[in-house]
């Protein structure tokens, strides 16, 4: 009989016995970690809403995640978010694009300071890079630039500190400065500012550009600090609105997919990126979008709690090894800040 | 006439002038048939700390043990000291590493002012909502101030951390203050002369216990109960 490639394949590697005949909820093997964590190493964390759920089960299991911009201890738990602590390792708040990362990484070193120092409205002043930081803007100038340069200096130091770095991409779609190329987490007039047409460009990132983006962020954090690693998830939560003229749906369709494929890229070619399904076992079709809210685009906790436990499988410190005993329902009121979600509400 | 004094710890200095001195007890204002003092102690404030009960507010401790029922009564005109206690803010340990943005230097992580007032606003959440329903209840009553800033906690020897606590404190009591004044309610502050030129309490009315750092001595309260005494003999007596 002819062998062939295939015969020898494990069981993950078909779609029936992997998926069709499973469980969704019991889909073995589909992360294989490609380097270890342990509780020593510092992991910090940054990305789209959903990269919030990551840091937030980091810390609960005792792995060393960093947060070089804890809330003081007299802000109470219910108010931190709010101000946007503990959402990740800084409070740079969602960092939806790969050109909104490298930008905080050159900002936080200096190498770029982009023109569009704020917004003002109402009196109130919001940085036009984390507009949903401080609630309601910041009282003057002064103190916005003050918090801003005691959170860049934080940031600097995240990224010379850290050793696994977990990025979410989120998004492709972005706002940008015609005037030096500034990339917004929001688009201006919405949060905070106004929109200018003249000022401001939409610009939809392709996958040759992301890949680039990803390729010079990786290479600048390794400059400055050499051997860091990178774990790279995909946000499953679909856009809330698209400015590309096309249906929400396609775009969505467009944005995950291409973020998808650039996740992919550099976890194929690039020993120290890791690759975590987030976005699959969330969005696959074995999950029948049951982790969805009836939205069809908030992910409910128990996806959550799902998504996590294969990361925890392969990762959880081996003194920390045990499932997660508490009831993801009790979780429901760990709001996730998503920006853009309050495009859709009107708040905005 | 019965004056009922109820807070927190602070109420002690005032308790302990009306025992221990004989003086104090004397200057009774004429129509004042009884003086008591209620403490809550160990409440953290950060949630209900009283019960909306029929006709009545009934004040708890943590352990659910009942310190008073106030009512609307006719013979009874309470003091609550309760709003001006500064110190789990002002004096937190926060401090040591944070700093409100308008006292910044270089070491320190800066909390907007905004996040400040959160804060405030959060510590104050119970007690203005317990003011507001011994006022719906149509209770007489009036509001005593905590002590003043102290300056000998060993935080202190930093003078930022000092200017911290001083900032914060005032403005805490500012919104305390101005939200009692929304209600048309009296607030007695401290007494004018117990604090030093840079607005910290003069030492001498410093408690004996040498680790207290927050509370004031009997001769404080004495001070303080002898505005307590004016304010209600020119409120209630000298009208009746």
């Amino acid at each position: 009989m002819m062998s062939n490639p295939y015969d020898n394949l494990p069981d993950n590697a078909f779609w029936r016995k992997a998926v069709a005949e499973k469980h969704p909820l019991n889909i073995e093997s589909i992360y294989k970690k490609k380097f270890n964590i342990n509780n020593k190493h510092k992991i910090a964390s940054a990305g789209s809403c959903f990269a919030q759920h990551i840091g937030r089960k980091l810390r609960e299991h005792s792995f060393n995640y960093m947060d070089y911009e804890p809330a003081p201890k007299i802000l109470a738990q219910q108010l931190r978010a709010g101000f946007g602590y503990e959402m990740y390792s800084a409070r740079y708040g969602n960092i939806y694009t790969a050109r909104q990362l490298i930008q905080l990484f050159e900002r936080a070193f200096d190498e770029f300071t982009p023109k569009e120092d704020y917004w003002e409205n109402d009196g109130a002043f919001f940085d036009p890079f984390r507009p949903t930081i401080e609630k309601g803007g910041y009282a003057s100038l002064d103190e916005l630039h003050i918090c801003r340069r005691s959170h860049l200096k934080k940031v600097r130091q995240l990224f010379l500190d850290m050793d696994v770095f977990i990025f979410t991409l989120g998004l492709t779609e972005a706002w940008i400065s015609k005037e030096d190329g500034a990339v917004f987490p929001l688009c201006p007039g919405t949060v905070a500012g106004s929109f200018d047409a003249d000022k401001y460009e939409f610009h939809n990132f392709t996958y040759s550009e992301i890949v680039k983006d990803m390729l010079k962020f990786m290479n600048k954090l390794n400059q400055v600090n050499k051997g860091v690693k990178l774990i790279l998830t995909v946000s499953p939560v679909p856009l809330t609105a698209t400015a590309t003229g096309n249906h929400v749906l396609t775009a969505t369709t467009y944005s995950k997919s291409v973020l998808r494929a650039v996740a992919g890229e550099l976890y194929q070619n690039h020993p120290r990126v890791d690759y975590y399904p987030s976005y699959e076992l969330v969005t696959g079709a074995p999950m029948r979008s049951m982790f969805f809210e009836p939205n069809m685009r908030s992910v409910v906790p128990k996806g959550v709690e799902h998504v996590l436990s294969y990361f925890l499988q392969e990762h959880l410190p081996e003194k920390q090894q045990q499932t997660d005993q508490r009831d993801p329902e009790s979780q429901q009121d760990e709001d996730v800040i998503c920006d853009e979600v309050l495009l859709e509400a009107g708040l905005l | 006439m019965k004056v009922v004094l109820i807070g927190d710890s602070n109420i002690a200095a005032i308790r302990n002038a009306y025992v221990e001195s004989e003086d104090a007890r004397a200057l009774h204002p004429d129509g004042v048939s009884e003086v008591s003092f209620l403490g809550m102690s160990n409440n953290s404030y950060h949630q209900p700390f009283y019960s909306n009960e029929t006709s009545q507010v009934v004040v708890k401790r943590p352990d659910g043990s009942i310190v008073a029922n106030i009512r609307a009564a006719d013979d009874t005109v309470y003091g609550i000291l309760l709003g001006t206690t500064t110190q789990r803010i002002s004096n937190s340990g926060d401090w040591g590493v944070y700093a409100p943005v308008s006292l910044m230097n270089d070491e320190k992580i800066p909390v907007s002012d905004k996040q400040i007032l959160e804060i405030i606003k959060y510590d104050l959440k119970f007690k203005l909502e317990f003011i507001n329903e011994i006022n719906s209840l149509g209770a007489d009553f009036f509001l005593i101030s905590s002590p003043p800033p102290r300056d000998s906690h060993p935080a202190f020897v930093k003078n930022e951390r000092k200017s911290i606590y001083k900032y914060i404190d005032a403005l805490y009591r500012e919104i305390f203050i101005n939200a009692m004044s929304e209600l048309d309610l009296h607030f007695l502050d401290y007494p004018a002369n117990v604090v030093k030129d840079d607005g910290f309490m003069i030492h001498e009315y410093n408690p004996v216990k040498a680790d207290d750092y927050f509370h004031a001595n009997s001769k404080y309260g004495f001070l303080q109960l002898m505005q307590v005494f004016r304010y209600v003999e020119a409120k209630y007596c000298l009208q009746t």
